[in-house]
Order: structure tokens, then C-alpha cells, then sequence
């Protein structure tokens, strides 16, 4: 029989040691920069009901959830999804608070992927909620603070994709495509299938010119000039807006000095459905998927029952730890650490020197071995940076690990 | 670093590919001779290749150790990898189609329970989902047709392309479930960060493949 005490399930991970330390350094840093841009840390319930994760969803069936019916028989579901957690908050709790409202988050989230595709069943993400207000100036407000965690994070070489959903509707229904053929495109879209989105396309015997923007725009990205150009080759009039509401967008981000990351992706095969406005995802080398998300969804409140436009993103924190261990080696967390070894004597003398030196910031480790032999030996065998052999009275010697050698010296010149 | 990675489906689509590959001048020498190499470099140093079981290359393509993926409609169905699907190579033409005896039309059309072998259980089980019909399915490895003519199962899902091997075991196809040939298939962050590269070597693909039509 399987021992399952040795096993964890699918999905889950453990993070131990320097990988645990570069995680939560990670987080503090990216929590940090949401910080200074004022956004308010929230907290909400691991597991709650399911209906907050499929309000707006049809049917009742959620494979992707990880549900639970509760001792009163009432169906809940781990968090799948934070920002529909934060718009329960934003309707109920804070709906008599003032208008913007900015929340930041770092927490775990649950969902199933399709089976045995080796990927994390419970993943950490970190983003932030700009509530109440819709215009270029927030979209570019939370672009910048995504591109500012990054950095701060440690990621240097990224690119952020900014494209517009309201864009594509408008090109869709521009076209004149019945609700039928709309929904193939969409389903394509979600397929991320160009093949069946050129095929639908090229059977609705639209003209010409039309067709051969649409199929140019499938395969676009660049930078403002492509934005800019395309603006130039589209007739209708509210693309043309969506597109000039993403040019103020680009202005602002370059007040804010980021706009050497941005690039405009219409790319229509990356849009999500659950999107209003704009949309952007970043990409790194090295990492299959995006590692940031986000976008408007300025219906999601409203069915919550406060009508309030809303943007956002969430980092991939696995992700982004995958990424920055990429490149470069996990930094050793014992190697600026000091051991501190003593005798029953020199005890007392031993703990106030080591509790002087934490105060100072340093990381000091007792010792529980009998011998400094043995303490040399687990020290050289965990790379810890150095021993303080508390010997005798007030001498103490000092070993440097890292060099191989050995002083001698008193407490008092510690 | 900037090297593009491909996946190639084993056997018939990549030596196919690699010859399309070759008149756009993209030379791999070291794969055309017989070795046990795994894989390859261009010639120019550009692109690498690499060779694995069919069903794996969208697994590759998704975690982005290839950038591109050359492989069959049906395995792009079946394994429901997160990739784009950016090309119709237009070779390796056939389809995916439900076949049985001719006698089996009658049950596949009276809504009782079907008994289902394939070598595609996803792509079977979302068919028969959305045509709102009840099936058992059978995972079978190799030689499908065996199925029906054993008594394991009423019907087989497989992959059609003259027939023949149908033919010649009794049976017919029955239904159409979709039309398959070799696709390009691309990592979704590759298509971003190696925007410019992949966009150029998929365009003149294209282009060739429209000489050749």
C-alpha cells in the first residue's frame, strides 16, 4: 500500500531553506513597492462560498474549482481567483467607502488544471485592485506599479504586452459578424487556434481590405509607431478611439519613464473574456507563460451589486521564483550565518555576546554540540560563514570557514 | 539565446517538415544522416531541433523548452496543451472520424450506451459530449479496428485517411468529427519575446506552402 504520510498530493509544492527565503524575499519587496503607490493590503478567507467564485459563470458545474460542501451542507470552494474575492469585499464591507479604492494582495490561490500537465494546483500570486475609477491614467497607474514589482523583484529583461479587448469588439462588429460567428471567433480566440479563427474569418466573405487588416492584426505586436500606423489604415471611428485611448495610455507611461518595456500586442488570440478595456500581459525569457496579468473588467463589480469600474493584474510568484533562480544561483542563507559554541562555564558570557551581535542584525546560531570538533563539523557541513568558540574565561576563537583559518582573541575585542 | 527551438513529431512529419524547412534555407546536415541523436543544430547555428513521440511535442511547446512545435491536428486536440495554434501546414491531410460496422449506424443514432475504443479518449469523450450521447470509452494503444472486430467495442474513434485499413476490416466511417493535417503550433511567451523571429520564419513558411499549392 501507498505510505501517504511520504507524499504530497498533486499540485502542491514545498519551498525549504534558500528557496523559501528567496520567496519571501521576493514578496516583500513586490508588497513594498504596492506600498508606496498607497495600495492597502487585504486579507480575505482561504475558502468562502462558491458563489463568489462563479457569480456570472452559467451552469453549476465548476471542474476547475476545488470545492467543498461545508457541515451545514453549503458549498464552498478554496480561493480561485482573488480579485472576485476583493469585489465581494468592495460590494458588502467597504460599498459606503470613498471612491478610488486601492487594494494589494499576496496570497495563495486554488484552481485544478487539466491532469498530469505537472502543473502548481495551489499557486501564490501577488497583485493589486484599482476600484471606482476608468481612465488612462489609472490603467497607466497600475501598468507602472506591475513594471516598478518586477524590478524590484530582481527581473530586468521583461516586456509588458498592452492590447485593448474594447478594441477587438469594435473591429468584430465592425465586420458586421452575425452573434454566431462572434462566438466561434471567441471560442478560437480562447483556443488560442489562428488556423480556425482564419478559417471563420476568410467563410464570412467580408471585403477584401477588412479581412486582410483583421488577419494582420492577428499576427502584430510592436511598438507605438505599430499602434500609431494601424491607427492610420482603420476607418471606424470607435476603433480609432480604443486605439487613441491606448496612445494617452503610452504618454503616461512615458511621464512615468517605463515606456522602453511596452510593447502593443494585436495579437487578438491573447485576450481573455473576462476583460473590458484594456489588457496587458508581461513575458520573460525563459518562462513558457506570462508572469503578469491584468486588465479593466469594469462589469465584474456590477453583477457583485456595485456598479464601479475596476483595474488590476496578479504576478505569478512561482513563476517569477522560477525566473530570477534562472538567473542566477540560489545565494546560500547559512553563509553569513555564525555559530556560537561554548562550555557550561563560558554559557552566560557566550549568549550576551551573541544577543549583542543580533541586536546588531547579525544571525547567530547555538550551538548544542558537546565538542568544537563537532561544531566544526556541522558548521563546514551547512556553510555556515563562521564559529565563535567561546573557550575559556574571556578567550574565544574565531574560525572563518570560508577562508579555512583561525584568531585568536578576547570578548571584549569581539 | 536567441537560438529557436523546434519540436518535431517523430517519423513522417518531420522528415516533411525539415524538407520545407530545407527551401526556406533553414539546413539542418547533422539530422538527414541515420544517427541516434537526440538533438540537432542548424547549420547556420540558428535553430535547433529536436525529435520526440508526437503526443509530447504540444507538452514541450507548452513549457517552452520549443519554442515551435510541428505535430498533427489530432494530437493538438488530444493533449489540450495552453499553445497557439498559428499554421495549417496543409500536409498530413486526413480526419478524425467515429467508424463501425455499417450495422452500428443505427445504434450510434438510438442514444443507447456506446461502447468506445480509441486511441483518443478526449477527443472521443468531448465528441460524444457535445452530441449529447452516452458512451463507455475504451483506451486502446495500437490497431483500433481490432475493437468492433473482436466484440471489445461497438464503434472506434481514430484517425481516417484513405480508409482502406477500414475497408478491409468491414468497417466504414460513420460519423466526422474533424478535419487533421500537420499544424505549427508556438509557445504562448515565444510568440511575445521572440516575436519578430517566429512572425519572419512563419510568414515565409507560408509563403512557401502557397508556391507549393
Amino acid at each position: 500500500m501507498k505510505n501517504y504520510t511520504l507524499h504530497t498530493p498533486e499540485g502542491v509544492k514545498d519551498y525549504i531553506g534558500a528557496e523559501a527565503y528567496l520567496k519571501e524575499k521576493i514578496q516583500n519587496k513586490i508588497k513594498d513597492i504596492f506600498h508606496t503607490y498607497s495600495y492597502n493590503l487585504i486579507e480575505t478567507p482561504t475558502f468562502e462560498y462558491l458563489d463568489v467564485f462563479t457569480l456570472g459563470e452559467a451552469g453549476l458545474q465548476h471542474p476547475d474549482l476545488y470545492n467543498l460542501v461545508n457541515r451545514q451542507g453549503e458549498l464552498v470552494a478554496l480561493r480561485s481567483d482573488m480579485t472576485r474575492a476583493i469585489a465581494r469585499v468592495v460590494s458588502t464591507q467597504n460599498s459606503n467607502m470613498p471612491i478610488p479604492q486601492r487594494y494589494a494582495y499576496m496570497a495563495n490561490s486554488f484552481r485544478y488544471p487539466e491532469r498530469y500537465q505537472g502543473k502548481l494546483h495551489e499557486f501564490t500570486q501577488a497583485g493589486i485592485e484599482l476600484v471606482g475609477k476608468n481612465s488612462a491614467e489609472a490603467d497607466a497607474e497600475v501598468i507602472k506599479v506591475a513594471i516598478e514589482a518586477l524590478k524590484a523583484a530582481g527581473l530586468s529583461d521583461f516586456t509588458m504586452h498592452i492590447g485593448s479587448i474594447a478594441f477587438l469588439e469594435y473591429i468584430l462588429s465592425d465586420l458586421g459578424l452575425n452573434d454566431e460567428d462572434k462566438q466561434a471567433v471567441y471560442h478560437a480566440i480562447e483556443c488560442k487556434d489562428a488556423v480556425g479563427l482564419k478559417s471563420i474569418l476568410e467563410s464570412s466573405n467580408r471585403e477584401a481590405d477588412t479581412l486582410s487588416l483583421l488577419l494582420e492584426l492577428i499576427q502584430c505586436a510592436g511598438k507605438i509607431d505599430l499602434l500609431r500606423s494601424i491607427k492610420q489604415k482603420i476607418t471606424c471611428p470607435k476603433s480609432k478611439q480604443a486605439l487613441t485611448y491606448l496612445e494617452n495610455i503610452y504618454e503616461i507611461l512615458e511621464e512615468y519613464n517605463i515606456s522602453e518595456q511596452i510593447l502593443f500586442d494585436f495579437s487578438i488570440l491573447s485576450y481573455g473574456k473576462y476583460y473590458t478595456g484594456i489588457m496587458f500581459q508581461a513575458f520573460t525569457r525563459g518562462i513558457g507563460s506570462a508572469i503578469v496579468e491584468g486588465g479593466r473588467y469594469d462589469t465584474l463589480l456590477c453583477k457583485f451589486g456595485e456598479d464601479q469600474p475596476a483595474v488590476g493584474f496578479g504576478i505569478h510568484i512561482n513563476l517569477l521564483l522560477q525566473k530570477i533562480m534562472q538567473q542566477e544561483p540560489l545565494p546560500s542563507t547559512n553563509a553569513t550565518k555564525t555559530l556560537i559554541v561554548y562550555t557550561k562555564e563560558t554559557r552566560k558570557q557566550a549568549l550576551k555576546a551573541a544577543d549583542g551581535f543580533r541586536k546588531e542584525g547579525l544571525v547567530v546560531e547555538n550551538s548544542f554540540f558537546e565538542t568544537i570538533e563537532e561544531a566544526l563539523k556541522y558548521a563546514k557541513e551547512v556553510d555556515l560563514g563562521g564559529v565563535l568558540y567561546f573557550k575559556q574565561e574571556d578567550r574565544v576563537e574565531v574560525y572563518h570557514l570560508k577562508e579555512n583559518t583561525m584568531e585568536e582573541t578576547t570578548i571584549s575585542k569581539l | 539565446m536567441n537560438q529557436i527551438t523546434f519540436a518535431l513529431a517523430k517519423g513522417r512529419l518531420a522528415k516533411k517538415a525539415m524538407s520545407i524547412l530545407k527551401e526556406i534555407g533553414i539546413v539542418c546536415t547533422e539530422m538527414e544522416g541515420d544517427t541516434r541523436k537526440l538533438l540537432f543544430t542548424s547549420d547556420d547555428g540558428n535553430y535547433r531541433f529536436f525529435l520526440s513521440k508526437a503526443s509530447d511535442v504540444p507538452t514541450y511547446v507548452d513549457y517552452g523548452v520549443a519554442d515551435i512545435g510541428i505535430v498533427g491536428k489530432d494530437t493538438i486536440l488530444e493533449e489540450n496543451r495552453d499553445v497557439y495554434e498559428v499554421l495549417d501546414l496543409g500536409f498530413g491531410v486526413c480526419q478524425m472520424a467515429v467508424a463501425g460496422e455499417p450495422s452500428k449506424k443505427e445504434l450510434l443514432e438510438s442514444g443507447r450506451v456506446l461502447r468506445v475504443a480509441t486511441k483518443y479518449p478526449y477527443i472521443a469523450k468531448k465528441y460524444f459530449e457535445k452530441t449529447n450521447r452516452p458512451v463507455e470509452i475504451i483506451k486502446l494503444n495500437g490497431s483500433v479496428e481490432l475493437g468492433p472486430i473482436v466484440g471489445l467495442s461497438d464503434i472506434i474513434v481514430d484517425i481516417v485517411e484513405s480508409g482502406k485499413t477500414l475497408e478491409e476490416n468491414g468497417l466504414i466511417v460513420l460519423e466526422h468529427i474533424a478535419p487533421l493535417s500537420a499544424r505549427c503550433i508556438v509557445n504562448t511567451a515565444s510568440l511575445k519575446v521572440k516575436h519578430e523571429a517566429i512572425r519572419d520564419l512563419l510568414n515565409k513558411i507560408e509563403s512557401k506552402m502557397g508556391d507549393l499549392k
